[in-house]
């Protein structure tokens, strides 16, 4: 009586698959199908696959006909099986404990009740004698190795077999027959391995974060011993990385949602409503461990660390970042080999080689070294470095080679040529060149020889070499003053750089649901500012910071000068509807026109591509078509957290650059004639100021007539942007337009009037058609129709 | 297409990338080479061009020249775009060092001068992966051992958090202007290969679109037959062009006026020009249906508008 319900109750734990008999059939014809390679493989494992969802007990292979991917084939197959393992075992031992209590009713059922036991203790002698001899490993081999029936079979010692005690008088138990009861047993017992496989949370996941939350409430002096939904939630939050309270998109799980995994896996218990959570007390015991394992937990996630980015900045950008020196010989000859070079050796300082080098970069560089007196100095000087300072070969190659192309043998012939090539050029510059260390390109230097700005005051990289400013920009000051009249000065310092946020982009969210980025941008600690922007909807500014704080009254307006990059945020349902409803060409003309130098579209994910208006490669057109024909910059992102991450990051690296930075003022139609591209190395950079900006790039500005005119014309159908321009060229008003039909002779001269003019580029002409329409627009007396 | 996609010998080779870019050419339809290339790991484009010369014994004759063209595709293998990344989170503020993605940009830069880089990282996503199931490796081992593990944040160097290399990145744009694309597998980068071919292939064409784009507001054109029908709905649309003008009111408009000739005609039988102004201010436009029908006028302002587009002959008057 006892053993029975001991055995229910096991039962009910234990059993996972009701049917591990077929499961197990099933599990060696995929095997040995496999092994053959045959295709019916897929058709046992599609069996098993339903099989196993299957909660409920199948009496005989007839019976699996009710599931899916069950054929009357298999079925035959299954049920012949039970008839041969029945007959086989089923008179001696009783066949399969689970298996024949439920499968096999027509054995009698005094087995099937002393079964539970035998089996129990099959499994643990299997087990048994695993975890003492290694006989488990070669157990589970001959499992896997289901061809040699004999020789797996081979029954373990009696010994063990007696120690065990399942044969209770039964010639043996212990699987002489390969696959049956053998293979059921090890994969029941590999089963209990798994459940007894110990939960542990992954690090910052839903689970880890409650269960940490949970036990530190509990530590802590002021815990209740439970907390509720919300409370929790606020305190795990800061230990995972999903959310508590937002789903992903595509996904309507939160990290709470693992609350339900933890409540069944008996680690929390949820009392009484509202819901208390509290934990028990196997969920302490983890979260006692996972908290001890991770004492120190990462910085919290998303708050980056100003990092400085690269000190000097032009220095950094021009700097290959290796000392470059040459070796020197005692006869005064400069050679790349070290070996040829002169040697120092002294007591207190060791190994030497003489190398010729730029000092100042020398003392950057913190190598050690000892000056040698004895010959001349100057910028250049003359030092032995230590000899375990320096490289065999003084060429510092300037194509950065990478390491994964050095470990490709084919590759070999092609390493071996290109530094080559890089001797070459290196020789060819002066020598004074690579002291300077320009990051002049060098292939170019030696084309065109206009000289170049050595010091990089307001040096820009001109895009096509227009050599007018160029000149100029030798003397910074008057360069700047020459080109444009700066209104203000900011001086390095008197400013600060502000993210700026487009209000729509703020409110508009609302019913959006989750989209801004304001209060993330805040939470990282950027500088934001809410304001109406006309064009985009992200840019920096620099705001001269106030001097006193006193001034509390109406302080004069604070001025402000526009950084050259502006952000278009573009979710993808935005960029598609903007698509479909045509927005987009007149949003990409206006960013482009607006006077900033570095427009930016800023494209972020939003679930799957597959499920928009748009089939999913002309979005993928459309955004490259956005880089490429263009000329915007186009970031891509995953998710908001990205974007703000992104933005965050970009504030972090515009305010280091711009710290040191002298700023001029000018006026937007000075800006937008001047040639070059602010560098982001230069010290000096002309900006517009904020108002101006925003004022000249409202949206519904008033149009001169003309303009209106062309955009009439572009409506005629067979006409465009393009050919509307054309048009008005000739006749810049309406009026113009009906002047010369009236001045024309008959009707077809005026139908015929525009057909021959020039459009644009290609020179073509406009053709009939669209004249003649536009000539019954503007000329018929009556109505239209 | 006259474009040749040429593809360095690197990418096939050891990328094992080159089936993938090979099926995007040939469903595109454009020639490919693989061919070595000064940076390694690029993909180029050049474009045949057909000039027509005209030599001095008035022969014309036809030149094929191939022209670059200035976009260029580069890959970066995921190992040393970390170690790059790693490069940049070390580097900080002291100069020397290994190279950084920047350093390595723009030395590819003075490779190809000139020209428009794109850089293209596969495989970050993998990485990433990676990195975090070693985490969790040793975080469940340590929770299994119970004893206090060294924690596990980065004391290991080898790896790179998400926010470095979106620094990285972030700071080369800046620095360089060229972006750095992450991309996961061979599909995704022979779709963008093969989206930027196309792109590349229609650069001349489209080049000058957003000089005139300015003119397009998303309606386009208006279907017209040939004896004239849908006349009407272009005068409406032409309306529509004004500011603040609804349909209702270019309804309204259209209805008083069917045609821009008659309009025209009114104008001119104006007495002054303050008439003009005036002429259709008081045309009634009706709102809504039924019950809720309101009606107001066109208004001065719109009036006025309409009245400066249609008899001015200056055409730089602003209209307000």
């Amino acid at each position: 009586m006892e053993e029975e319900l001991r055995y229910g109750k096991r039962k009910k734990k234990k059993i996972k698959s009701p049917n591990p008999l077929f499961e197990a059939w099933l599990r060696e014809w995929k095997e040995e199908a496999a092994e053959k390679g045959i295709k019916s493989q897929y058709v046992y494992a599609k069996a098993l696959k339903s099989l196993q969802r299957y909660p409920l007990l199948l009496t005989s292979g007839k019976d699996c006909k009710i599931l899916e991917n069950f054929g009357d084939k298999l079925c035959k197959m299954l049920e012949d099986r039970l008839q041969k393992h029945i007959q086989e075992h089923g008179a001696i031992v009783p066949p399969e404990p689970e298996a024949s209590t439920s499968k096999a009713p027509a054995t009698s059922k005094a087995p099937a009740r002393q079964k539970p036991k035998p089996t129990q203790n099959a499994a643990t002698t299997v087990k048994r004698a695993g975890t003492q001899g290694g006989g488990h490993q070669r157990v589970t081999h001959a499992l896997s190795d289901s061809d040699s029936e004999g020789s797996t079979g081979a029954p373990p010692p009696p010994r063990k077999r007696q120690r065990s005690g399942i044969c209770s008088g039964e010639r043996e138990y212990i699987p002489a027959y390969r696959s049956g009861p053998y293979a059921l047993l090890i994969a029941l017992y590999r089963d209990r391995q798994v459940s007894q496989l110990l939960y542990i949370p992954a690090y910052r996941s839903g689970p880890y974060a409650l269960l940490i939350a949970l036990y530190r409430d509990r530590q802590s002096a002021d815990g209740r011993g439970f907390m509720s939904k919300t409370e929790l939630c606020n305190k795990a939050q800061e230990l995972a990385d999903k959310s508590f309270t937002v789903t992903d998109p595509g996904c309507r799980y939160t990290a709470w949602s693992s609350m339900g995994t933890l409540i069944k896996k008996g680690l929390v218990t949820k009392e009484s409503s509202p819901a208390k959570y509290s934990l028990t007390e196997a969920g302490c015991e983890l979260a006692h461990r996972l908290e001890m394992s991770q004492a120190d937990d990462y910085p919290v996630c998303l708050i980056p660390t100003p990092r400085a980015p690269a000190g000097i900045p032009e220095a950094s950008s021009q700097d290959i970042g290796q000392l470059q020196y040459k070796y020197v010989t005692n006869e005064g000859e400069e050679v790349i080999n070290k070996d040829k070079a002169a040697v120092l050796i002294e007591d207190d300082f060791g190994l030497g080689f003489l190398i010729k080098v730029n000092y100042q970069k020398l003392l950057t560089s913190g190598k050690r070294y000892r000056l040698d007196t004895t010959r001349p100095l100057g910028e250049d000087v003359y030092v032995y470095l230590h000899g375990d300072d320096t490289d065999e070969l003084a060429i510092n190659t300037n194509m950065p080679r990478l390491p994964s192309l050095d470990e490709d043998d084919l590759q070999e012939a092609v390493n071996v040529e290109k530094p080559r090539k890089e001797v070459k050029k290196r020789t060819k510059t002066p020598k004074d060149v690579m002291s300077s260390a320009s990051a002049e390109p060098q292939l170019l230097s030696f084309q065109s020889s206009s000289p170049r700005p050595t010091t990089k005051t307001l040096g820009r990289v001109h895009s096509q070499g227009s050599s007018a400013t160029s000149e100029n920009s030798q003397d910074s000051t008057e360069s700047a003053a020459s080109t444009c009249v700066p209104n203000f000065v900011f001086q390095p310092g008197e400013f600060e750089i502000i993210l700026c946020v487009d209000n729509a982009e703020f409110y508009g969210s609302r019913q959006g649901g989750g989209k801004s980025l304001l209060p993330d941008l805040i939470k990282n600690g950027v500088t934001c500012d809410l304001r109406k922007l006309h064009v985009g909807d992200l840019l920096w500014v620099a705001r001269k910071k106030t001097q006193t704080e006193a001034g509390v009254g109406q302080q004069p307006r604070r001025r402000e000068l526009v950084l050259d990059y502006i952000v278009e945020r573009k979710r993808m349902d935005d960029l598609v509807h903007s698509c479909t409803d045509g927005r987009l060409p007149d949003q990409k003309f206006r960013l482009k026109h607006c006077g900033l130098k570095k427009p930016i579209f800023m494209i972020e994910d939003y679930g799957s591509l597959q499920h928009f208006s748009m089939p999913e490669d002309r979005i993928r057109q459309t955004i490259t078509n956005l880089k490429v024909i263009d000329g915007f910059q186009v970031k891509k992102t995953k998710n908001v957290k990205e974007s703000v991450a992104y933005l965050t990051v970009m504030t972090r690296y515009l305010q280091s650059y711009y710290k040191d930075k002298r700023l001029y003022a000018c006026s937007m139609d000075d800006i937008k004639d001047q040639v070059w591209i602010n560098d982001i190395t230069d010290r000096e950079v002309r900006l517009m100021e904020f108002n101006e900006f925003n004022q000249g790039s409202v949206k519904s500005r008033n149009l001169s007539v003309q303009d209106m005119f062309c955009k009439h014309l572009s409506k005629v159908s067979g006409m465009s942007g393009e050919r509307a321009m054309a048009v008005t060229q000739v006749y810049p008003t309406l009026t113009h337009l009906m002047d010369a039909y009236r001045s024309c002779p008959n009707k077809s001269v005026a139908e015929s009037l525009l057909s021959t003019i020039k459009v644009n580029k290609s020179l073509r002409n406009l053709g009939i058609n669209p004249s003649r329409l536009i000539h019954q627009l503007y000329t018929t007396p009556g109505a239209l129709t | 297409q006259y474009l040749i996609l040429m593809l360095d010998t690197r990418i096939v080779n050891s990328g094992g990338h080159g089936v993938a870019i090979f099926k995007a050419c040939e469903a595109l339809g454009i020639q490919y080479i693989t061919k070595e290339q000064t940076v390694p790991f690029s993909i180029t484009w050049s474009r045949q061009v057909t000039s027509i010369n005209v030599s001095r014994e008035n022969q014309v004759e036809t030149v094929k020249s191939e022209q670059m063209e200035e976009d260029v595709l580069v890959l970066l293998p995921v190992a040393d775009f970390v170690n790059f990344v790693q490069n940049h989170k070390k580097c900080g503020s002291e100069l020397g060092g290994e190279p950084t993605l920047t350093n390595y940009v723009q030395t590819v830069k003075q490779h190809l001068p000139n020209s428009i880089l794109s850089f293209v990282v596969i495989g970050m996503e993998k990485y990433f992966r990676d990195q975090k199931t070693k985490v969790q490796r040793k975080h469940r081992a340590a929770v299994l051992s119970s004893v206090r593990v060294t924690p596990c944040t980065d004391s290991d160097q080898g790896s790179v958090h998400r926010l470095d290399v979106e620094e990285a990145i972030t700071d080369n744009q800046l620095q360089t202007d060229v972006m750095v694309y992450l991309l996961e597998t061979s599909e995704e980068l022979s779709e963008f290969v093969r989206t930027f071919s196309k792109a590349v292939a229609e650069k001349p064409a489209k080049k000058d679109r957003l000089q005139t784009a300015f003119f397009d507001d998303g309606v386009s054109t208006v279907k017209v037959d040939k004896n004239g029908q849908g006349l009407l709905r272009v005068w409406k649309q032409q309306l529509l062009q004004f500011k603040n003008i609804s349909p209702d009111i270019a309804d309204a408009i259209v209805q008083a006026y069917p045609s821009p000739h008659l309009l025209m005609e009114a104008y001119r039988k104006c007495n002054d020009s303050n008439e003009q102004e005036k002429l259709i201010e008081n045309i009634v436009v009706r709102r809504g249906a039924g019950v809720l029908e309101t009606s107001r006028r066109v208004g001065k302002e719109m009036s006025r508008r309409i009245c400066t587009f249609v008899t001015s002959s200056n055409a730089n008057e602003v209209i307000k």
